[in-house]
């Protein structure tokens, strides 16, 4: 089979695990509601400050996302020495990565936009046309997010320490992309196209340099032996 | 004699003469007055955090490319006396911030990214300390060191990319130096006492770092 083949059966196999559990989805999802909730009443009713909040909010809820479902996904592959055969079997272990990437973007994305939508409704957005953008953005913070994350658990799968130092090593990692997530969706709620277009391609650059060095090193990061 | 200690007696000697000729012999900067003098510790210690990460990630690099714990050593070495400049940098940074801006730290995303940086090579120490056996930590750590240098970029370049307090580039920028000639020649002299320090430091704590391999090597059960 070839790279690509062997990605795509590799992500489609953590989608039926994560969507038959639906672990992760689940405690993000209701970590994303609590806090909005929580913001929502100490903040107050007053719309334009939790407006200005909107962004940050989603995308603090989106990075414990990141952390949870990357971790979940490891753990089952780790358990029963399931990823050595894996390793062993494919001919091109980059397809582990790509395929560990696309099942975390996609379930990234997806959650993105679940807390969007909730954040809608519980925050009083005002949806603009524009606000269509959230998609492929959604997507784009899902590669970038799933490309550094999917790296970095494979470096901490067997380190003594994991539960402390995924988050240690992951999540400054993911800091630019943060910064990068939160700027862009507050310019699209904003109504400002040009600033969302920008912040746009320094995630796009960010996204590209975590994949391209995912791909050089995955192999030598993820060897179990 | 410990063959280390003349080039450390020089170090100590050129950051001495820096430190005095710094305090006492350059005049004070005409708007901030003297808390502008500790830009002579601030600046150097920034840029050799920058220096010092680099030479991680080619040490990191090296390393996979070769196999050869001696870049492993360079690269371990070196992002540990990175992150003491870094360190250096932060608080010399927020000194100087109370005395002019008025306050220990702000949102700057010049500050803030520093701040991440830190966390960064915190983190690829972690994970050296997580893991027990010495080649696949070499190889882990190189991963890790190659990734994390991807944020020294942001940090640089975040005084242009975001509206901040940090002042923009005064020296590294298109054009001549934005200051004065005399505190420029100061500036650079304290950079190169600061890299004799680091110079130094680096192999000291490469020595050490032989020396723990040299033990682990022995506790190793035969193959």
């Amino acid at each position: 089979m070839s790279l690509i083949a062997d990605a795509v059966t590799l992500g489609r196999k953590d989608l039926v695990v994560e969507f038959r559990a639906r672990q992760a989805m689940a405690s993000a999802i209701a970590l994303a509601g609590i806090a909005l909730v929580l913001v929502g009443l100490a903040v107050g009713p007053d719309p334009d400050r939790l407006r200005s909040l909107a962004p940050a909010l989603v995308w603090i809820a989106l990075l414990y996302a990141a952390i949870a479902v990357a971790e979940r996904m490891e753990r089952i592959d780790r358990a029963d020495d399931a990823f050595a055969g894996l390793w062993l079997v494919l001919a091109d272990r980059r397809a582990l990565y790509l395929g560990r990437v696309g099942s975390l973007a996609t379930v990234l994305a997806f959650l993105q936009l679940a807390i969007w939508g909730a954040a809608a409704v519980l925050l009083d957005l005002p949806l603009r046309v524009e606000a269509l953008a959230l998609v492929p953005l959604a997507v784009l913070t899902g590669v970038a997010a799933a490309a550094a994350a999917a790296l970095v658990m494979a470096l901490v799968a067997d380190a003594a320490h994991r539960p402390l130092l995924l988050p240690v090593a992951l999540l400054p990692l993911l800091v630019p992309t943060f910064l990068a997530g939160v700027q862009a969706s507050a310019a699209l709620l904003g109504g400002r196209a040009g600033d969302a277009v920008g912040w746009g391609s320094a995630l796009l650059i960010e996204a590209s340099l975590f994949l391209g060095v995912g791909l050089l090193t995955y192999e030598t990061a993820s060897n179990p032996e | 004699m410990d063959r280390r200690l003349p080039f450390g007696w020089l170090a100590a000697v050129a950051v001495a003469i820096s430190t005095v000729v710094g305090l006492f012999i350059v005049p004070a900067d005409a708007a901030q007055g003297d808390a502008q003098r500790i830009m002579y510790v601030h600046v150097p210690s920034a840029w050799l955090a920058y220096a010092a990460f680099f030479v991680t990630l080619v040490g990191s690099l090296l390393y996979l490319v070769r196999r050869d714990l001696r870049f492993d050593r360079v690269a371990a070495a070196s992002a540990e006396i990175g992150l003491v400049f870094t360190g250096l940098t932060i608080v010399t940074g927020a000194i100087w911030g109370k005395a002019t801006w008025g306050k220990w730290w702000d949102w700057d995303p010049r500050l803030t990214t520093t701040a991440i940086l830190f966390v960064i090579y915190a983190g690829y120490l972690l994970l050296r300390q997580s893991i027990v056996e010495r080649r696949r930590r070499a190889r882990l750590a190189a991963v890790f060191g190659i990734i994390g240098f991807l944020n020294v970029p942001v940090v640089h370049f975040s005084v242009l990319w975001w509206r901040g307090l940090h002042q923009a580039p005064t020296i590294v920028r298109p054009g001549d130096p934005t200051i004065d000639h005399l505190l420029l020649i100061e500036l650079l002299a304290s950079v190169v006492a600061f890299t004799l320090v680091y110079v130094w430091l680096l192999r000291g704590r490469i020595d050490l770092e032989r020396s723990h391999d040299d033990a682990e090597l022995q506790l190793e059960p035969a193959p």
